[in-house]
Order: C-alpha cells, then structure tokens, then sequence
C-alpha cells in the first residue's frame, strides 16, 4: 500500500533494530522522505535542502525549490554546489575559467560572485536533480 | 580461520549530526543533552577540553556554556535516528553481516575480506562514511567483539592512528593491551575493576593472561569469556537478527510533575498509544498491560508509588483498546495530593499478533480493529509521527519530554529541510 514499487524511503528504518541498546530514538522516529529510485540512486548519501534566494535562477533554481544533494557524486566542471563558504552553506555552479575553478552565479542581475579573501570553502554535496511543488 | 570484526561508530555521534547541517559549528564546542534537556549526552572534543563531563547536569554547566559560547542542543531524535539508519545502509554494503549494536555502534564481519589489507578497507569505510554523510567514525579490529570494542577505544584515543586501530594481529595485540588499563573493557565495570584492582591488575594484557577458571569466580561466567574474547577465542557472536521482542515499554519523566487526573490520564494514554504503534511494527500483540506512575525521589515532594495490571479481553495491538485500558489502570492508580514524576505503560508475554484465539462474535470487530490501525500507521509514517492519535492523549500535552533547544529534523519532515542559501 505505501510501499509503491520503485520508491525508496530515505531513510530506511534500520535504527529502530538495534540488537545491543534498545534505540533512544526509537520512539522518536519519523518515516523520512520518499523519492524515487530514478530521482535517488544512492539513498544514504541524499539530501534535500530548500533554496533560498533567486542567483540561481538561470540555470532553472528559483526560491522555495527543493535541491536533491547527492554526497556520493564528485563535482565536476560545470556542477551546481552546495559549497560551504566561511561555515554558510550556499548554491553555486562550478565553472573552470582560464584553468581555475571559481565558484558562480546564475543571475545576469547580480555582479559576479568574489570569493571573500582566505575563504574557508569546501564542497558539502552535489545537486544531482531539482524538485518544485507548483501548487499544493 | 579465525573471524575478523570490526566495530565502527560515530565520533561524538550526536554532535557530529548537528554540524553536518550547521557547518558553523566546525571546530566549536558542542553538546546534546538528554531527554527533558537534562543531562550532556554528546560532548565534542572541544566541549571536552571546557571540563564538560559526560551525564553532567545541563544546570550545573549552564553558566560555563554562556561563558565558553557552547552551542547547546536538545536530543533530535528523528536526525540522529535517520543517519544511524544512513550509516547501516553503507555498513551492509561493505559486510553482509552487520549487527546495528546502538544507534552509533555497529559490528561489521569482515572475514569474508581476509584477502584485502584490513586496515585500508577500513580507511576506506570510514571514508565512505565520511563523504557520504558527514559523520566522522573509528574503527577497531579484532578477532572477536571484545578486541574490535578494544580497538576501537584505541583508535578514539591516539588520533595519530587516524582513527582505525588493527588487533586482528597477534603482535599487534601485544603492543597495545600492556598500553590500555584494563578498565576500558567492554563487560568490566566497577565492581569488577575493583575486585581486579586487589589482584593487582593493571592492563588489558594481566586481564587477558587470568586463568579463565579464576576470571569465572570472581567475575561469573561473564570474566571467564571477556578472557577468552581477549585471548581471540570468540564467545560472542554477532546478533544479525534483532531477538523477538518478549516485552515492551514505554516510560517518561515528565517536564513538569503532574497534578490533575485528566493530565495524567493523556500521559498514559498517549504511551499506551505509542506501545501499540510498537507492538504493530514487530507483528505482536498484548495479553496484558502493567501501568504505573510514581513521584520524585529526589525532592521532598510526598512519597507514593504505585503499579497495576489491567487485563485485555483477548490479545490487542489496537491503540484504542490498550489506550482505554491504559486509562482505566491509571484511574485506578491515582491518588489526589500528589506530584507525579513518572509514569508508564509496559506489557510482558507477548503473543504473535492475529493468532490468539478469537471468540467468533468479536471476528469482525477485529477485523475492522486491523484495517482502522492499519491506515491510522500509513498517515503517521507518510505526514510525521503523532497527526493521527486517540483523542484520550490531549492536545495540550503540558507534560510532554520537553525538547526545547532541538535542531530541525532535516532530514525526515519536508517543512524542516536544511536551508541553502542562493544569493
């Protein structure tokens, strides 16, 4: 009934098995959020974080949309990033530009992104897909 | 061939969830406190170095936390549940055989890999781990539970070894258990440590090297096999299968002590709804119930303390039955002028779910019972746990576990997600 062929509940609910310590999130266990295989090949290293602002928007990211962050994935040239900057997460792509990899915006409106000076920046995960409610 | 074990968890587990969606708190001083934000459960390493100890009261350190800008949460159950789940996934994807020992400590057997150099599979496990979900692990190895418990302790405390300790060789082994205190065993607690402490022993090692016959009159039977386990002669296997539940509870202190019936009466019937949410999943059902209810033993508060049985009509899963029961035990408990701390719904000598005997009138009833809790569990699991509920558990809940400094659940509720920015 729930369990509709080729859906994956992130997560599965392996915790509420423990054989040693009965777990004490045992009774605080929520059922996860469910995608579909196809949107979600690796489960374990999937995550869903909610985009807020709009210098994304040309590459089809807009606010309030809903970016499937897949941690198993190695950013590439030309990947969308949630990269880490000085300990806030943001969206950006990842163009190599004369040789160098920088870190860009989508948005004509807005002046290219600078990395601030001696910026601690690391890459959190990659977005493998894109979901948007339109109406709910 | 001797078996190869290891055992992996999460570093400072609960902390370690928090700043894989709070990155800011890298490098800081982090705890997690108990239930009713009581006592520091996860400590990091920086936390550690301000003196914070493990199971210290959160209002002792509530000073020195404001002082030292410790970020401070309540336990999120849901977060920590699903990447232990996370976790297991990766686990079972290196071993076929992973026992899920708590929610932070696995045992993986990896005797299948004889052929791979061990500690690099492991560095690699760990390093899986790491990318996919952000939480940092060890790993100790060993031919048996206790020694791969062992390296992994060691494997915590000397980070030059980059948080994977081998035992699994024999010289190896040598090397490090002269090193450890004895103490550090998995199953030596302290009465045992000070029984050992007169025998003048000091190391793993002098533990290891006890006359098993010796370790059983001091220790019980329990001695006799940590000192084989230590000798790499396994005596505890690896429980793939969670054993079959004989008994369930579900027990709570309350955030505020208890006064009135009708507050007492949500209590437990909202725990008596959640035991049967339980005893559903495992395919159980209940002859009878146990409720009790007890005040404080740590204030001056009056004294009482009381426990009943309530029998069910015939074997029930059914929230609304065992709630009503529930309900009627405690009325039948309560005494007026009281303060009540705790109370509690457990069950005993459970019975496999629809093979009890039914008398015939009651079949339809039953089923109707079955499809009624059937789609009362598919709402709770598919819009979050506790939408669909008796109405006897209240809306209030004023003496509901409190939780209040706790982080979304980022991961399981899609209104909590983690927020990304992008401009």
């Amino acid at each position: 009934m729930l369990a509709e062929v080729g859906t994956v509940r992130i997560p599965l609910m392996g915790a509420a098995l423990c054989a040693g310590f009965p777990s004490p999130a045992d009774d605080y266990l929520d059922g996860g959020l469910d995608f579909p295989l196809w949107l979600v090949p690796n489960p374990p290293a999937t995550f869903a974080w909610r985009v807020s602002g709009s210098s994304m928007k040309e590459a089809g990211i807009h606010d309030g949309d809903i970016a499937i962050i897949d941690r198993s994935l190695r950013p590439r040239n030309e990947s969308i990033v949630v990269a880490v900057v000085n300990g806030e997460p943001s969206l950006k792509r990842v163009s190599r530009i004369h040789g160098r990899l920088l870190l860009t915006f989508e948005n004509r409106d807005l002046p290219p992104y600078e990395l601030p000076d001696l910026a601690d920046v690391t890459v959190w995960g990659v977005m493998r897909s894109l979901v948007r409610i339109v109406q709910s | 061939m001797s078996q190869v074990l290891a055992l992996i968890d999460g570093n400072s587990f609960y902390c370690s969830c928090e700043r894989v969606f709070d990155p800011r708190l890298e490098g800081r001083p982090v705890i997690v406190l108990s239930n009713n934000d009581g006592c520091a459960v996860a400590r990091t390493v920086e936390a550690k170095a301000l003196g914070i100890r493990m199971g210290e009261p959160f209002f002792k350190i509530r000073d020195l936390c404001n002082r030292e800008r410790v970020s401070v949460f309540s336990s999120n159950y849901a977060l920590y549940g699903d990447m232990s789940a996370r976790m297991n996934q990766i686990y079972r994807q290196f071993s076929p055989e992973v026992e899920t020992y708590s929610i932070d400590e696995s045992f993986l057997d990896l005797t299948g890999e004889r052929r791979r150099d061990l500690p690099d599979l492991a560095r690699d496990l760990r390093a899986t781990v790491r990318a996919w979900t952000g939480v940092p692990t060890c790993v100790g190895l060993g031919p048996t539970k206790t020694l791969a418990k062992l390296a992994n302790h060691i494997a915590k405390q000397i980070p030059e070894l980059g948080g994977v300790c081998d035992l699994t060789d024999e010289a190896e082994r040598d090397h490090w258990l002269i090193r450890v205190p004895f103490d550090e065993v998995w199953g030596i607690g302290a009465a045992s440590a000070a029984k050992l402490q007169r025998l003048g022993l000091e190391s793993v090692a002098d533990l290891r090297d006890l006359d098993p016959r010796l370790a059983r009159d001091l220790l019980t039977v329990v001695g006799e096999r940590i000192a084989h386990e230590l000798r790499g002669v396994s005596c505890l296997a690896l429980e793939t299968l969670p054993a079959e539940r004989k008994g369930c509870a579900v027990t709570r202190s309350f955030s505020v002590k208890i006064d009135d019936l009708d507050r007492m009466l949500e209590a437990v019937a909202d725990y008596a709804n959640r035991l049967g949410e339980k005893l559903r999943r495992d395919g159980m059902a209940a002859t009878h119930l146990q409720v009790f209810m007890h005040t404080s033993r740590f204030n001056d508060d009056l004294r009482h303390s009381a426990a009943t049985t309530v029998h069910l009509p015939q074997a029930s899963s059914d929230s609304l039955e065992l709630a009503a029961a529930a309900v009627r035990g405690a009325r039948h408990l309560w005494r007026e002028g009281y303060r009540y701390a705790k109370a509690g719904v457990m069950t005993a000598d459970l019975v496999p779910d629809g093979r009890s005997q039914l008398a015939l009138l009651d079949a339809r009833d039953h089923e109707r019972s079955k499809r009624l809790m059937a789609a009362v569990d598919a709402c709770n699991r598919r819009y979050g746990r506790g939408i669909v509920k008796p109405g006897s558990v209240g809306v209030a809940r004023t003496w509901a576990t409190k939780f209040e400094r706790r982080s979304p659940r980022y991961t399981t509720r899609l209104d909590e997600l983690p927020t990304v920015r992008a401009g």
